[in-house]
């Protein structure tokens, strides 16, 4: 066998797919063949690297969230024109066009009033200038396009702080007035 | 007590909501996983999963042969799964902070990985693949996902593109090919320990 015709039959081989003569011949030739060994060597790897995959299960929870979902999409037809049922809990942050939309309205409300608390705030000038954009993060554009969120490890980190207003989950707990607005600043300032 | 699936399929045609409940709570980790791994996030396979089964719903009244049923309802999946993919421009929404996600893709060793510099080691091996698989049309890549990740066979894959088993096989030689060229540092490297 040569080694043109053997690497042909190694994807078959690597699948137990050749008849058991023709398997013996490119075992043989394996055997012999330094280069056609190492090739299928890889491939050998390769498969059971990929084999090897598997996706955390998301739990429990989410199989029964998701068939409530889609019977209501279907047998109970409450949403029939709906496409692609939006998840309320905050585990799954993929956010609606018009939901960014809020989301980016409240940040302005926010980046205006933020602006108006500093302009009153002498100790804390500083404050403003780095609070006004940590609400935006670099993430709106993404948000928009890809309708999911990308955040850096700062920006989880402030986030987890609140400082960052992201997205809707839990967003409008954040408008409650100036107070708590200053609170979130100067948090950011210590 | 336990109906086969071919049963609850003619069920389900035939308009029994029970059957059609029953046959998402079977089948629908089954699509996440393959959505999954096609395209590398949580949250376009759990679009996917939705999108399929209302389709298939749907579509009750073109399934001739309850037999065919899994088939119908991969092919309904993929056929999604691509348009989805192709809106994302090809690429695969990987997101960069993929550990509070609950459907991250891990390596499944044999070996128990218990120390962090072994689970980082895996991830970074995880994210190779990752970056691999994107770099594949989405044909190519799928046949890999189906063939090589999820173990349907030739002719089942055949069968779900609607196209000859030759263009199954020529789709996951060239993907193995190309897969094995941008993996390769890491596929000799494993021969050396
Ligand atoms: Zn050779």
């Amino acid at each position: 066998m040569i080694c043109q015709h053997a690497l042909s039959l190694l994807d078959d081989f690597l699948d137990n797919e050749l008849a058991s003569s023709t398997a013996a011949e490119v075992k043989s030739h394996l055997d012999d063949c330094t280069t056609c060994r190492q090739a299928y060597d890889e491939s050998r790897r390769l498969k059971e690297l990929l084999k090897q995959t598997r996706n955390r299960d998301p739990g429990q929870d989410y199989w029964l969230e998701t068939s409530q979902l889609i019977l209501a999409r279907t047998v109970q037809g409450s949403e029939p024109e709906q496409p692609y049922a939006m998840r309320e809990t905050t585990s799954d942050p993929k956010g609606s066009f018009v939901q960014a939309l809020v989301s980016l309205a409240a940040s302005l409300v926010i980046l205006v009033s933020a602006l108006i608390v500093g302009m009153n705030q002498n100790h804390a000038p500083d404050a403003t200038t780095r609070g006004g954009p940590v609400l935006f993060g670099s993430s709106v554009d993404q948000q928009l396009n890809a309708g999911y969120y990308i955040i850096t490890e700062d920006e989880r980190q402030r986030l987890a702080k609140g400082m960052l207003l992201l997205g809707p989950p839990g967003l409008l707990g954040h408008i409650g007035g100036l107070t708590q607005l200053r609170i979130v600043i100067t948090a950011e300032h210590q | 007590m336990n109906k086969t699936i071919p049963e609850l399929v003619e069920d389900f045609v035939k308009g029994d909501e029970a059957a059609f409940t029953e046959l998402v709570s079977r089948f629908q980790k089954k699509i996440y996983t393959l959505a999954h791994h096609f395209l590398g996030n949580h949250l376009d396979a759990d679009e996917v999963v939705q999108e399929t089964f209302v389709r298939v719903y749907k579509k009750r009244e073109d399934l001739k042969d309850v037999n065919y049923f899994s088939t119908f309802l991969v092919r309904i999946a993929t056929n999604y799964a691509i348009d989805l993919l192709r809106k994302r421009k090809g690429h695969r929404s990987i997101s960069e902070d993929t550990a509070s996600l609950p459907g991250e893709v891990q390596l499944d060793l044999s070996r128990r990985v218990t120390t962090p510099s072994q689970m980082f080691e895996r991830k970074r091996l995880m994210d190779e693949i990752n970056r691999a698989l994107d770099l594949l049309p989405p044909k190519q890549r799928l046949t890999a996902v189906l063939h090589d990740i999820e173990g349907y066979s030739k002719p089942e894959i055949a069968e779900i593109f609607n196209c000859p088993q030759a263009t199954v096989r020529s789709n996951l030689h060239i993907a193995r090919m190309k897969l094995r060229k941008i993996l390769r540092p890491r596929l000799r490297l494993k021969e050396q320990k």
